[in-house]
């Protein structure tokens, strides 16, 4: 019948609407799913950059509240409480002012010396100690600070009921705010003297300068006395246990000063951290530093601070931890100082001060430095000007953080920044005038970060990495640079070990392995790769780490023994009889097998020949510098590249001679031949790495401190050797798929032309999956640099920056598990930290994009077939 | 895994045994295609005028099996040196294989197992002591698709000297020109050696490949459908080639077009399942076949 369908069905023709609704449904699935992707990625991105980005922002000197001062003398001293409510100023006379920051209002007024006022005072940064020095050559120590505590609701007066949080009010001799809590917190000035430990100086003589620091036993004071002489007075506390009662003793050093060039008495005195030195400094720039030398105190260095005549010093300050000093002149620079101990120092006790930083500002501004007001926290300084302006400095960084050109209409006099950090109060002759400060992270630059930067007591800039500390007076030096070295050191080592025997495995697997074979070994490396890194990380640390430990020459040996033994055994099967060597030609691998363990024991056996030979015996103490010569080291550098040349040379240029030669010959004396010539190839090898090594080290050049250094348990070598397997079963997976997407019909054309297998894989296969195999190195690569436990189980975490393949280091990623979780939140610490983050995902992002652009180069050439 | 040459992994090709289609009024035809088919002995015809010629490879009682399954049956011919020998017969006989079989590509394949001898020059092809490289070395092969190479036209044309060693730039140009003019492509392709070859038409690829294949000079020249994958344009090309290839290489050639075997080829052998069942001057046998069978297939009765 004509009207019915071939088939019996008729068919519709008009497509379901379920098949259309499904249709629709994954295309908007799809695309969603591809767009929300990309929009994760980017998300983490704007996170990352979202909590880095305050590191880079400036600090700011707010408006200032300014308070008028009838007293026009400068204060010794200046102090303000941590909440901002309040205020002292020690004057000359002894007299104390404790009034209301806000208002100028004086609260009271204390007068511990009415009738004898000091000759000088001391006082300490980070701690309330406070000396006075007195005319009949007494010195008092004392304790002054402020205290809070909170008010018991029965006490507080009724009209307070009504107060703001945060509004601060008189109240007694002192100033309560409410707390949002609805406490109330009384902030009190109180200034304890221990007369009872008042020391004397004999004969006495008038004090005149003095300095103290704190040690953890005791405090030390530094006095100079009119006549001269300088006493170092050291308290050491014990507290009886039993009793609870604390008992002082003291101990002390004093010299007769004798300043050379009949210079009056120094201007100044500092006492560095924990009584270390003794700084002796005139207006004019002259420094004196006084240590102990052989249990002598004596002065070991002078130094000229200014090097110029016509300034002079105006402002001398120790910042927090009384090691660095500032120098601030009459030409407006303020200069860093600090000890540091470089190799030749030239002076008595191996110490050079050295001028590290210089503060400048912003407008090249040259009026006088009159005072420096150093946090107790950290290294920033606020500094006051002659002209009035007050700035901001981070001395480490010298980073001018924020500065205030006309914050007074007088010369500073002094300068506080107050406890948190928040604020800067300075004074002059007619007004106190208190500012908010803006400052979160003022010791963070670009250069900080990427640069070297001069840290104190480092013999000259450097990366450094160290991020905390064990004393409060610790800086953090959150350099980057070492940590982005050790990324690049473990993904070098490691793509060095793994990448050749994961791309050449690859190409045996998918080239020369039997298919049934390889049908099981290929799932077994895909398993490798499902290890969790952390096993790796752990059997690396605690098990290979400990065992190459006491093995060192015998692994450096290794590298050598197992491909010449793979060589030297392809050689010896080519002196097989043919018929033979082809009826076991499916054998071949395991005879490849057996070459291993040869070549194992042979390191095993020449290894401590070789330690003896080439490491003086004891490779670890070669590798310490303390004995051998850098023959060995060359030797072994050589040895390889030395083989490799050999290698190219023989193949490509000698070969071409011998052929003709050798043509005529049967196989086995061809065999035989060929045996020859790879000894004889060997053998010219360790000859001219033996020249080569004899030469080098004749030009006084040495592998140790680059490639080789001091051992550690924990290095390179062994991260190396285990993030390998980590990244091989990756590479060789990819590798592998690559190599055997090849169409069969070029290996065909290849193997129909007479080339062997091996010129089919190297010559056509290779260059054809070579868009592949990028994307293996690339992935590989990528796995190697975001690492994280192998690293930090095998790498020692120790941030030094040395490529040498025996020593550890941190990486980015390592380095963020362990410290992120410690991290405050929000600050400076963290912020780096996650710029650490930041920096990794821009190094794993621009590896990945150069892999995509070139693998899109290599396709485009691949991509007719 | 036998010698080293084996060690290529391969995807083994599947043959399928066609069940034969006699539409032949001729009953003895269709009785002795069925006797074939039931796995009897056949005596191939092969027509004198071979016998006069001198032969560069002799196929002696050549029988090859797929695992179980045979796929040659006691091949015997002898290929004329300097001569076009075609090879046609309905797809399943065998042409592929037998053409496959001399230079051994069939070794990449597992499974594969063979008996009898062939020679090449007086030497044989299958004993133990033959180094396969060497043999293939010999040999030059077109296969049914274009297979350059994904580098320069230049480096495709000299790849058999390449993986001899042969760096001499100007050995290698002058191989690569007469290749390509042997080949029938230098005209087209002269000014730009340089450029990929996966550039090229398929045709263009093809004749590339004929000329890969004559830059190793090679006795035999192996062609496995050289045209099957061409329009009628190249395929006119292609076999004008082959046709002046004649005289300097041997072809052995395998085809489906029979107009394309009588146009190119001076011999022509048929088979059917695994048997060489004619095989004589290509004119003899398109005119005066000695068998039915062979008159049945060339007429397009079966096959």
């Amino acid at each position: 019948m004509p009207d019915k369908s071939f088939t019996g069905v008729e068919r519709r023709r008009t497509t379901r609407l379920s098949v259309r609704i499904i249709d629709r449904v994954a295309r908007v699935l799809i695309t969603v799913g591809g767009i929300g992707t990309i929009l994760a990625v980017l998300m983490i991105m704007v996170f990352l950059i979202w909590v880095v980005v305050p590191l880079f922002t400036g600090g700011e000197i707010g408006e200032g509240a300014t308070i008028p001062r009838s007293n026009a003398e400068a204060p010794l001293r200046m102090g303000v409480d941590e909440y901002r409510i309040m205020g002292f100023l020690l004057l000359r006379n002894g007299q104390i002012r404790v009034y209301r920051l806000d208002t100028g209002e004086t609260i009271e007024t204390l007068t511990p010396f009415a009738d004898t006022p000091p000759s000088s005072a001391a006082m300490a940064r980070s701690s309330p100690e406070v000396a006075f020095g007195f005319p009949d050559g007494s010195m008092v120590p004392g304790r002054m600070e402020f205290s809070s505590r909170f008010l018991d609701k029965a006490h507080v007066p009724a009209e307070f009921h009504d107060m703001k949080p945060g509004e601060p009010r008189r109240f007694e001799s002192g100033m309560v705010q409410k707390t949002p809590e609805g406490q109330y917190r009384i902030q009190t000035f109180a200034l304890t003297l221990e007369e009872d430990r008042t020391a004397r100086v004999e004969p006495p003589s008038p004090i005149v300068r003095m300095d103290l620091t704190i040690k953890p036993t005791g405090p030390v004071y530094a006095l100079l006395t009119e006549d001269s002489r300088i006493l170092i007075r050291e308290a050491t506390e014990k507290r009886n246990l039993l009793t609870g009662r604390t008992r002082v003793t003291w101990s002390g050093d004093e010299i007769a000063l004798n300043p050379p060039g009949d210079r009056p008495l120094p201007d100044r005195v500092l006492l560095s951290d924990g009584g270390r030195f003794v700084y002796l400094v005139w207006r004019d720039g002259f420094l004196a530093r006084l240590g102990r030398v052989e249990g002598e105190l004596q002065i070991v260095e002078t130094v000229d601070l200014l090097r110029d005549d016509d300034a002079e010093i105006t402002a001398l300050s120790f910042i927090t931890g009384k090691s660095t000093f500032l120098v601030g002149d009459s030409r407006g620079r303020v200069r860093a100082w600090f000890p540091v101990r470089p190799e030749r120092s030239g002076t008595l006790d191996g110490t050079v001060l050295t001028n590290a930083h210089e503060l400048l500002t912003e407008d090249g501004s040259v009026s006088p430095v009159t005072a420096f007001g150093p946090s107790s926290r950290a290294r920033l300084v606020s500094v006051g000007y002659a002209d009035g302006s007050v700035r901001l400095f981070h001395v480490t960084s010298g980073k001018l953080v924020a500065a205030r050109p006309t914050a007074l209409a007088q010369p500073v006099q002094t300068i506080v920044i107050t406890p948190k950090e928040d604020g800067i109060v300075a004074v002059s002759r007619r007004e106190i005038a208190t500012f908010a400060v803006l400052a979160e992270h003022p010791d963070v630059s670009i250069v900080s970060l990427f640069g070297k930067v001069w840290y104190e007591g480092y013999p000259e800039p450097e990366n450094v990495w160290q991020s905390t500390g064990g004393t409060d007076a610790f800086e953090p030096k959150l350099g980057l640079v070492p940590l982005i070295f050790g990324t690049v050191k473990a993904t070098l080592y490691s793509m060095l070990f793994g990448l050749p025997i994961a791309l050449l495995a690859a190409i045996f697997a998918s080239e020369f392995l039997d298919p049934r074979a390889k049908s099981m070994v290929k799932p077994t490396i895909e398993i490798m790769a499902s290890l969790p890194s952390v096993v790796l990380g752990f059997l690396a640390a605690l098990v290979i780490a400990p065992f190459v430990e006491d093995i060192v020459p015998h692994c450096l040996t290794a590298f050598f023994t197992i491909p010449i033994s793979l060589m030297l055994g392809a050689y010896v099967w080519q002196l097989l009889p043919r018929p033979f060597a082809i009826r076991m030609g499916r054998f071949r691998i395991f005879f490849m097998f057996l070459c291993f363990p040869i070549g194992l024991r042979a390191a095993a056996m020449l290894g401590p020949v070789i330690e003896s030979a080439l490491f003086a015996g004891d490779i670890r103490m070669w590798l310490d510098g303390q004995r051998g010569s850098a023959f060995g080291g060359f030797a072994f550098l050589l040895f390889p590249m030395v083989g490799v040349a050999m290698l190219i040379l023989t193949t490509r240029g000698l070969d071409f001679k011998l052929i003709p030669m050798t043509s005529h010959l049967d196989r086995v004396p061809l065999a035989v031949f060929d045996l020859c010539r790879f000894l004889v190839t060997l053998l010219l090898t360790l000859i001219l790495t033996a020249l080569l090594a004899f030469i080098l080290t004749r030009a006084g050049l040495d592998t140790r401190g680059a490639v080789f250094g001091t051992y550690s348990q924990r290095n390179a070598l062994v991260v190396g050797f285990v993030m390998g397997f980590a990244i091989i079963p990756i590479i060789f997976t990819i590798a592998e798929d690559a190599l055997s997407a090849v169409p069969d019909h070029l290996r065909s054309a290849s193997l129909g032309a007479g080339a062997t297998p091996w010129q089919t894989a190297i010559r056509i296969v290779v260059p054809t999956a070579m868009s592949g195999l990028f994307s293996a190195v690339m992935i590989g690569l990528g796995r190697a640099v975001g690492e994280t436990m192998i690293v930090l189980m095998a790498a020692g975490n120790t941030p030094i920056m040395d490529w040498s393949i025996f020593s550890g280091f941190r990486t980015l990623s390592a380095n963020l598990a362990v410290e992120l979780p410690e991290a405050v939140r929000d600050s400076t610490h963290y912020r780096t930290l996650f710029l650490a983050a930041l920096t990794l995902f821009a190094m794993t992002f621009v590896v990945n994009s150069v892999a995509e652009v070139v693998r899109a180069r290599f396709r485009r050439k691949a991509v007719q077939l | 895994m036998g010698t080293p040459a084996m060690t290529v992994k391969a995807v083994p090709r599947e043959i399928t045994m066609q069940a034969p289609v006699a539409r032949c009024a001729d009953q003895g035809s269709i009785s002795r295609l069925a006797s074939i088919a039931a796995g009897e002995p056949f005596e191939t015809d092969t027509h004198d005028a071979i016998g006069t010629e001198d032969a560069v490879l002799e196929v002696r009682d050549f029988k090859l099996w797929y695992g179980e399954k045979q796929a040659l049956f006691d091949i015997a011919m002898n290929i004329p040196r300097g001569r076009v020998t075609a090879l046609i017969g309905p797809s399943g006989c065998g042409k592929s294989t037998l053409l496959r079989s001399v230079n051994r590509m069939n070794d990449l394949i597992d499974s594969v197992r063979i008996d009898g001898q062939m020679l090449l020059s007086g030497e044989s092809v299958y004993g133990p002591e033959v180094d396969v490289i060497e043999l293939r070395k010999r040999m030059g092969m077109v296969f049914q698709k274009s297979n350059p190479f994904p580098m320069s036209i230049f480096e495709n044309v000299v790849y058999p000297l390449r993986i001899d060693g042969i760096r001499d730039r100007s050995v290698l140009e002058e191989v690569c020109e007469r290749s390509l003019r042997g080949s029938a492509l230098w005209e087209e392709v002269k000014d730009r050696l340089k450029d990929s070859a996966l550039g090229l038409s398929g045709g263009q690829q093809q004749r590339l490949c004929i000329a890969r294949a004559i830059a190793a000079e090679p006795e035999v020249l192996l062609m496995d459908e050289p045209c099957s994958a061409l329009d009628p344009m190249a395929t006119g090309r292609i076999e004008d080639l082959i046709h002046e290839l004649r005289g300097a290489y041997t072809v052995l050639m395998v085809t489906h077009n029979m107009q394309q075997a009588s146009r190119t080829s001076d011999y022509t052998a048929f088979m059917y399942l695994g048997r060489l069942i004619e095989y004589g001057a290509t004119e003899d046998i398109f005119l005066n076949p000695h068998l039915r069978e062979t008159a049945d297939y060339i007429t397009g009765r079966f096959g």
